[in-house]
């Protein structure tokens, strides 16, 4: 069901100011989402002051500075510092984004940065949200590979073409940009897949080595687990790895008339 | 994690409220609500119908209202959502089934037109009404 509302324990009150920090040479505003548990109180946006001179030039460098300088209390995740493992994922001035592949300047809009978790997930505290729901999803759709046949002595290999098919595909890292921009999922989320794990569900079904097609498709045949994709393309605006789980989507769907026939 | 919260008693992450509009977004809620104002503007159409076979007396006083200024502009809206929802339609079944009009550029640049479509050949359905009537 569509809920344009928020509810009640999640509406967002205004937070603390903090002090800049002394000399500044630029200076850039961070607006970030702030909620934990062991506050017993409602989620809050806090504004910190950054030294843009004095540290390095992406979204995650900044939130590097408020964490060692300012705030040792404000909670991300992060790992690799450069867009290959998907855990700085979250939403900046609006747009779902890897904080670590963006530059502030990028995303500057009149100097302040609004930093929010990823949208309309269970908060886990300030920018970490809850991903489980997401990674059951994901293992639901069987995201490995399946042969009926006997496996022969050596690897199963492909020609460059049926190679080629994966292309725009293996290359996502499962950050839920996609997943959480999509509108559709933030009010059917319990039960339509969404397009991230829709997006791996059609990496394996275009897999010339998979010969489990059939069964994949059956499984997706569903009012819900697929078709409540109404094509908003939220997905595709947002993709950090510049992938188009829209398009995948539509593919499927145009395998599921053709199985039929 | 001993006392932690359930993922139910936790907040939910801002959701409409903070994302940016994206013009495919609005279009496609556009769609949807020109849709529901289908389900009215049908409602209209049919007392229109219904008031022509009762006689002449209801369908004048039916016709009076409908030819009002404030009739008027819900018609001119009924046919904007008529337009809009037959274009974006078309818009979403070509892209359907040729996928390559879903990459980000274009899906941006088809719905842009589509809009423009819409109204203008809203417009011009007025025009041509008042011109031929």
């Amino acid at each position: 069901m569509v809920e344009i509302f928020l509810p009640k324990n999640s509406r967002i009150k205004p937070g603390k100011i903090w002090p800049k920090p002394q000399n500044m040479k630029s200076l850039m505003e961070f607006h970030i989402y702030r909620w934990s548990q062991d506050d017993k109180a409602y989620p809050r946006m806090d504004i910190y002051f950054i030294d843009s001179s004095s540290c390095g030039p992406m979204v995650l460098d900044g939130l590097f500075y408020i964490k060692n300088y300012i705030d040792p209390t404000l909670a991300f995740r992060r790992s690799c510092r450069e867009g290959i493992c998907g855990s700085c994922a979250m939403n900046i001035n609006g747009s779902n984004m890897l904080a670590c592949t963006r530059t502030r300047m990028d995303m500057d809009q009149g100097g302040v940065l609004k930093i929010y978790p990823l949208p309309s997930m269970p908060v886990i505290k300030d920018l970490v949200v809850n991903l489980s729901h997401f990674y059951a999803q994901y293992q639901s759709i069987q995201p490995w590979l399946q042969t009926v046949a006997p496996l022969p002595e050596k690897e199963l290999l492909q020609t460059y073409a049926d190679r080629r098919k994966l292309d725009g595909l293996y290359e996502c890292v499962l950050c839920a940009c996609c997943q959480t921009s999509c509108p559709s999922y933030w009010w059917n989320g319990d039960s339509y897949l969404g397009p991230a794990v829709l997006l791996q569900a059609y990496r394996w079904i275009s897999d010339s080595r998979d010969e489990r097609t059939g069964e994949r498709l059956a499984y997706l045949e569903d009012p819900f687990l697929l078709y409540r994709c109404h094509t908003i393309l939220n997905c595709t605006q947002t993709c950090p790895k510049g992938l188009n789980p829209a398009k995948a989507i539509a593919e499927i769907k145009k395998m599921m008339i053709l199985r039929r026939f | 994690m001993r006392d932690s919260l359930p993922v139910i008693d936790r907040p939910l992450s801002p959701h409409i409220s903070i994302y940016r509009w994206q013009t495919t977004m609005c279009m496609s809620i556009a769609h949807r609500i020109s849709g529901v104002a289908l389900y009215f503007g049908t409602i209209f159409l049919t007392l229109w119908l219904i008031s022509i076979a009762y006689g002449d007396d209801l369908f004048y006083r039916v016709d009076a209202i409908y030819r009002s200024f404030f009739g008027q502009i819900i018609l001119f809206f009924y046919t904007f959502a008529l337009v809009h929802h037959l274009v974006g339609g078309v818009r979403y079944l070509c892209s359907d089934v040729k996928t390559s009009l879903l990459e980000k550029n274009c899906s941006m640049k088809l719905s842009r037109i589509a809009l423009v479509i819409s109204v203008v050949s809203t417009f011009l359905i007025w025009m041509i009404a008042y011109i031929l009537l």
